[in-house]
């Protein structure tokens, strides 16, 4: 059966408006690519190896992948919780620019740590930047500013906030007066860092406005080179497994756990719902179970040969500190399992936009390695790289 | 109203006690094919150190052993506690027929409680599942694992944690069964329980 050429869609992230927030380095568009796969491979003979086409890789090509210098993995995040505006209530006031200082170390000393994190907020704003209701009042020559005091939250009583700001009113010079000034009044603020320099400009108009200091959550853009060296060998490893499992009439899915300390593969894993008569026969589902087998093994072992010792030899819980790699978007059920057994990474290829449990774009659009109402978070990345070669499993698989 | 969903969920509950009785979180199930058990289940992470080992998976399995996967079509689920996004998923792929559960499952649940898996779009088709059955008992079931367990951390909790509570909110059955459905699943009883709990809450929010 020879290759058919560009039948396919198309696998890539930049294709499906997924929220994915890193324009990694190409800049070719993925738009209109041909992709070549194999064609319905589920029953491929053996003679149907994996070829490779000029740019393309594919298994048994040694360490074609790692050559690639350029970025090769997008994080694929959901931003639910913070699309909308929150808004909290803040006490500000107006004071002399002057002085602003003194103020600020002030109430640094005077006031109690704030219940909520106001640092994505700026703490000082012009009078003629501020789009707040009260700010047409006649501008004086006098440089005032709104500052930005604490929570309500923190300090309820507006007595207090008088009372605090009370010793820094004989600062100011007798020749200045304006009654706003050291006046405690409500603003509205929001709640929490925007992600976007737009959407920061949008939820600062008729708010407190926010500082953008680029993208506040400390999300990786990229992957350390280190590890996306690494994910590219374990890709390869991937692409061997599923032609092994192609050849042996399983579905081509491959998944891999992986202890980033050391690098080691925990655990390897292909999908058998072929052979075991069980559509939950999942690479993802053996591959967690294989991660507990080992560490109940070794638990045994450890039983045995340590009688009489008490010293507590360090024992792994579920997946946690290990790393999940695989060929397609988890499914719901793999995905959820890998929430359980408290996986701390995803890293896979192709998207599954009919049944994956990640990808926003995907399925249900369920996201849930990032779901707030779930006890446990991972991250997830998606190969962006140049065309990988494999097989075609169609849309309707959970993979 | 006790029904044949009853007997069956007694079954679950059966199992789900011997989870207790393991040192499991206590879930136990039952799947029924033409009025029959088939596999128990009862959830095994703590003992096989996998956190996928719920009493779901280990039911099925059993089946497995001895059916085609194709036998689910036909086959009825009963669970003490609502299956998680996972094994809502993985029943879904199973294309089971129904599912009937104890109580919800606030913190995973797949079928109303956290996603709607059983019932959203996807590639196989939804199944219904109906919660209510013995639910008190299941909650209590819980209550009374995860008490053990706080007793048992190297720093017991204050000592408000350690009682065991006894009142129930009540069940939002709207939440995960179409209004039509209700009388038929759950009697007319239901139906006038739920309109005077609504009467109720109007009541108090006019107060």
């Amino acid at each position: 059966m020879p290759p058919s050429v560009g039948s396919s869609r198309t696998t890539t992230a930049s294709t499906t408006g997924t929220e994915t927030y890193l324009h990694h380095k190409h800049s070719h568009s993925h738009h209109g690519r041909h992709h070549i796969s194999l064609s319905s491979s589920l029953n491929a003979s053996p003679s149907t190896t994996v070829a490779g086409v000029s740019g393309v890789l594919g298994p048994g090509k040694g360490h074609l992948l790692t050559n690639s210098s350029t970025r090769s993995f997008v994080q694929v995040r959901l931003p639910h919780e913070r699309e909308e505006l929150e808004l909290v209530d803040v006490w500000a006031t107006l004071i002399p620019a002057r002085i602003a200082s003194s103020v600020i170390s002030h109430l640094r000393q005077e006031l109690p740590n704030d219940p909520h994190s106001l640092l994505h907020l700026r703490r000082l704003v012009k009078e003629t930047e501020i789009n707040l209701q009260d700010s047409a009042h006649k501008a004086s020559e006098q440089v005032f500013l709104h500052m930005l005091i604490c929570s309500i939250d923190a300090v309820p009583s507006e007595d207090e906030i008088r009372r605090t700001l009370q010793p820094m009113t004989e600062l100011l010079a007798a020749k200045i007066s304006d009654d706003r000034l050291f006046v405690p009044v409500i603003r509205k603020a929001p709640k929490y860092p925007a992600l976007t320099k737009q959407q920061s400009k949008e939820w600062s108009n008729g708010t407190w406005p926010i500082m953008w200091r680029g993208n506040p959550h400390a999300i990786i853009s990229e992957l350390p080179s280190e590890d996306e060296l690494l994910y590219k060998n374990h890709i390869e490893r991937l692409l061997q497994l599923t032609e092994k499992a192609c050849n042996e009439g399983e579905i081509p899915i491959a998944t891999l756990i992986v202890d980033p300390v050391t690098s080691e593969i925990v655990a390897s894993a292909v999908d058998t719902r072929n052979s075991s008569n069980n559509p939950l026969a999942h690479s993802t589902m053996t591959c967690i179970a294989k991660v507990a087998e080992n560490e109940r093994r070794r638990r045994e072992c450890e039983v045995a040969t340590r009688e009489g010792t008490t010293e507590q030899l360090p024992q792994a819980y579920l997946c946690h500190n290990l790393q999940l790699i695989t060929t397609h978007e988890p499914c719901a059920m793999c995905s959820m399992a890998m929430v359980h057994s408290r996986i701390s990474r995803l890293v896979y290829i192709k998207n599954m936009p009919q049944s994956g449990g990640i990808d926003r774009s995907s399925g249900a659009g369920y996201g849930i390695h990032w779901n707030k109402q779930l006890n446990w978070r991972f991250e997830a990345w998606k190969w962006e790289g140049q065309d990988i070669l494999m097989y075609d499993i169609g849309d309707a698989i959970n993979a | 109203m006790a029904t044949v969903h009853h007997e069956f969920m007694k079954v679950a509950l059966r199992m789900a006690n011997l989870a207790f009785e393991s040192d499991e979180v206590p879930v136990g199930c039952v799947y029924v094919h033409d009025g029959k058990v088939i596999a128990e289940g009862m959830n095994d992470t703590n003992r096989s150190l996998c956190g996928t080992r719920h009493a779901e998976f280990l039911g099925m399995e059993k089946i497995l052993e001895s059916h085609s996967a194709s036998i689910f079509e036909e086959t009825d689920l009963y669970v003490t506690v609502e299956p998680c996004v996972m094994c809502a998923s993985a029943l879904r792929q199973l294309k089971i027929r129904a599912v009937y559960f104890g109580c919800a499952n606030d913190r995973f649940g797949g079928c109303g409680s956290v996603l709607r898996v059983n019932s959203d779009p996807g590639v196989e088709r939804p199944f219904p599942a109906y919660p209510g059955f013995y639910r008190e008992e299941a909650i209590m079931l819980l209550r009374r694992f995860y008490l053990q367990e706080n007793e048992k951390a190297p720093t017991p909790k204050t000592k408000k944690s350690r009682e065991l509570k006894t009142d129930f909110s009540p069940l939002d059955l709207g939440k995960y069964v179409p209004q039509a459905e209700i009388e038929k699943l759950y009697g007319k009883e239901m139906l006038e329980k739920l309109a005077a709990a609504a009467a109720e809450a109007d009541e108090s929010d006019s107060m």
